[in-house]
C-alpha cells in the first residue's frame, strides 16, 4: 500500500514534468507483474479512481488493460465521446481521437486526457523529425523535435484537428512499455513539415 | 476515506489557528495528511491547469486544520505534490520566519518528514504567499502560490457565470476599460498588487498579491508556477517558458516599483525588492530586502568579501 502510494507520488511528479515540458521524455516506475500493460497501468494508478471514467480503444491489449484498470483503480467505463480518459492501445487511435470530449467553452479543462500506449519501443521511423513543437514549456522559440519516435504522423495530424479550437481540446501522454512517457498539452503548437 | 480518520497522532502545532478543527481522534495519519482520493483529484486538475496556462480549474477543496485565508489552497497543492525526495521552503511575504510560514512548514514536516530549508537554491518545492524568491529559480523547482482571490475579473464583474463567459470568449474589454479609467482619473495605473496578466496570449490571470516587481518575473520563468485558492477552490498554472504579459497601454507602459536608488541597509544590495520599515520612535525609515533568506546570504557574502580584503591588505 505504502509502496504503491509513494510510487504514485513519484510517477505523478514525472507526469507533471511531462505535461509542463511537452515533447520531452520522462520515465515512470512500473509496478511488477503486468507485462506489456505495466506502464499504462502506472499512469492509471496515478490518475484514475471511481470519480472519473475511462474508455480503452485500439488493438492488442485493450480488453486486458480495460479489465485491469477497472479492477485496480475502480474507474468507471464510459463511451469514447464521454470518457475523461481514453487509453489507446497499440499506439494508434485510427480516428478515435477525433471523437474525444474536448470540454465546454466555460470549462475547457473537462476535455479528455488521451494515453497512447505503445506495445513496443518502435525504432526506425523518422516521422517525428517532421514535427516541430513549440509553445508553453518549450524553451526554444523555433521549437523542438519530439524526443519520442515511433508515433505515426497521422496521430499528430489527428491531434492538430482535435485541438484546433483552443482552449477546447485534449491533452496527451504517449507511453512506452519501458515506462518512458512524453506529454503534449493542448497549448502545445504542433507543426507538420 | 473520510478526512476525520486522517489526522496526525501528534500534531505539535504551535498556534491556536492550527488546532481549530482538529478532532480528538488519535489515529494514524495518511502520508501528507490528505487521503489519496483528494490528492488524485488535485493532481488530475493540476495537469489540466498546466495544459491550459492561466485557465482557472475548479476542484473540491478539503477542510484543513488551519483557518481559511492562511493558505489552505497552497497547502493542499503542496500536500498533493510532496514526496520523500523533496526539500521544502515556505515563505510569507519574503520571510521564512513569519508565524504563517513557520506553522505551514512544521505541519508539512510533521505529516511527511521532508527536510526544510530557507535556501531557495536547494528547495525543490517552495510554497509562497505574496512573493517570488529573489534568487533565480531553476527547472527542477515548483513554486506554489497561495491565492486569496483567483478571479482577475472580480474587480469589474461580481457574477461567476458572467466572468466564466468572459474567459470563454476572451472578452477582457471591461478590464481594459477599468485600467483606462484608472489612467484618466489618476494619470497612472493604480492597481498595485494583483496586477492582471495575460498568459500565453489567451487567458487573463490574477498573479496573486505579489508586487509588480515579481509580476515581471512570471514571464518566461525557468520553474513551473502553480497557483491555488482554497476558499474559491481554484487551481491554475504557468509552465516554464510561457509568455506572461501585464496589461498595459502604449502611453502607460507597465512599470515595476522604483526604490529611487535606495539599497538594503542590512546587506547593501541594490537589485532586490525592498520593504520600507520604520526603525525607531522618531519615525526614521530605512529599506531592507523583502526576501530575508536572500538578504542573509548577501550579508554573509559581503562579510566574507570584506574579510578576504582585510587579509589581502
Ligand atoms: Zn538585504
Amino acid at each position: 500500500m505504502d509502496e504503491g502510494m509513494h510510487r504514485n507520488q513519484k510517477n505523478y511528479r514525472r507526469l507533471l514534468d511531462a505535461m509542463s515540458c511537452p515533447g520531452r521524455i520522462v520515465r515512470l516506475e512500473i509496478p511488477d507483474g503486468h507485462a506489456s500493460i505495466g506502464a499504462a497501468l502506472a499512469v492509471g494508478q496515478c490518475l484514475l479512481d471511481s470519480e472519473v471514467s475511462v474508455c480503452v480503444i485500439g488493438n492488442g491489449d485493450a480488453p486486458a488493460l480495460q479489465s485491469t484498470l477497472a479492477a485496480v483503480t475502480h474507474v468507471r467505463t464510459a463511451p469514447l465521446a464521454k470518457a475523461d480518459f481514453i487509453f489507446i492501445c497499440a499506439g494508434q487511435s485510427l480516428g478515435g481521437a477525433r471523437l474525444a470530449w474536448r470540454g465546454r467553452s466555460e470549462a475547457p479543462e473537462e476535455g479528455a486526457t488521451l494515453v497512447y500506449c505503445h506495445d513496443f519501443v518502435r525504432t526506425g521511423s523518422s516521422d517525428h523529425l517532421r514535427i516541430r513543437l513549440s509553445g508553453p514549456g518549450i524553451a526554444r522559440q523555433e521549437g523542438i523535435v519530439p524526443e519520442m519516435s515511433g508515433i505515426p504522423l497521422e496521430e499528430f495530424r489527428e491531434l492538430l484537428a482535435v485541438n484546433a479550437d483552443y482552449p477546447l481540446g485534449v491533452d496527451v501522454f504517449f507511453v512506452r512499455p519501458n515506462g518512458e512517457v512524453m506529454g503534449l498539452a493542448r497549448a502545445t503548437r504542433i507543426q507538420v513539415r | 476515506m473520510p478526512l476525520t480518520t486522517a489526522m496526525p497522532t501528534q500534531p505539535n502545532l504551535p498556534s491556536t489557528h492550527w488546532r481549530a478543527g482538529m478532532p480528538s481522534a488519535r489515529k494514524r495519519y495518511s502520508y501528507a495528511f490528505l487521503d489519496e482520493g483528494a490528492k488524485r483529484e488535485i493532481r488530475r486538475k493540476l495537469l489540466k491547469a498546466v495544459a491550459i496556462p492561466g485557465c482557472q480549474v475548479s476542484f473540491g477543496s478539503r477542510e484543513m486544520p488551519i483557518a481559511r485565508g492562511w493558505g489552505t489552497g497552497g497547502l493542499q497543492l503542496t500536500l498533493s505534490l510532496i514526496g520523500p525526495d523533496d526539500v521544502l521552503k515556505v515563505i510569507d511575504q519574503g520571510s521564512d520566519d513569519s508565524v504563517n510560514a513557520v506553522n505551514i512548514k512544521k505541519f508539512v514536516r510533521n505529516v511527511t518528514g521532508v527536510p526544510l530549508t530557507t535556501d531557495t537554491r536547494v528547495a525543490t518545492l517552495i510554497q509562497t504567499r505574496h512573493r517570488i524568491p529573489e534568487e533565480p529559480l531553476h527547472a527542477n523547482q515548483l513554486l506554489v502560490f497561495q491565492v486569496p482571490i483567483p478571479e482577475p475579473l472580480r474587480l469589474v464583474e461580481p457574477s461567476e457565470r458572467k466572468t466564466r463567459r468572459m474567459h470563454a470568449e476572451a472578452d477582457y474589454s471591461r478590464m481594459w476599460l477599468y485600467l483606462y479609467e484608472d489612467i484618466v482619473r489618476f494619470n497612472e495605473i493604480t492597481v498595485g498588487a494583483r496586477y492582471p496578466v495575460m498568459v500565453n496570449g489567451r487567458h487573463l490571470m490574477d498573479p496573486s498579491p505579489i508586487p509588480r516587481w515579481d509580476v515581471a518575473r512570471l514571464n518566461q520563468s525557468e520553474a513551473l508556477l502553480l497557483f491555488c485558492a482554497g476558499r474559491e477552490k481554484r487551481i491554475y498554472a504557468i509552465p516554464a517558458h510561457t509568455d506572461v504579459e501585464p496589461l498595459s497601454f502604449e502611453d502607460f507602459a507597465f512599470r515595476v516599483e522604483n526604490f529611487h536608488g535606495h539599497c538594503c541597509s542590512r546587506c547593501g544590495c541594490a537589485g532586490s525588492f525592498l520593504d520600507e520599515v520604520i526603525v525607531d520612535e522618531s519615525g526614521r525609515r530605512t529599506f531592507i530586502c523583502s526576501d530575508t533568506a536572500y538578504c542573509e546570504k548577501m550579508r554573509r557574502r559581503g562579510a566574507a568579501a570584506d574579510a578576504a580584503q582585510e587579509e589581502n591588505r
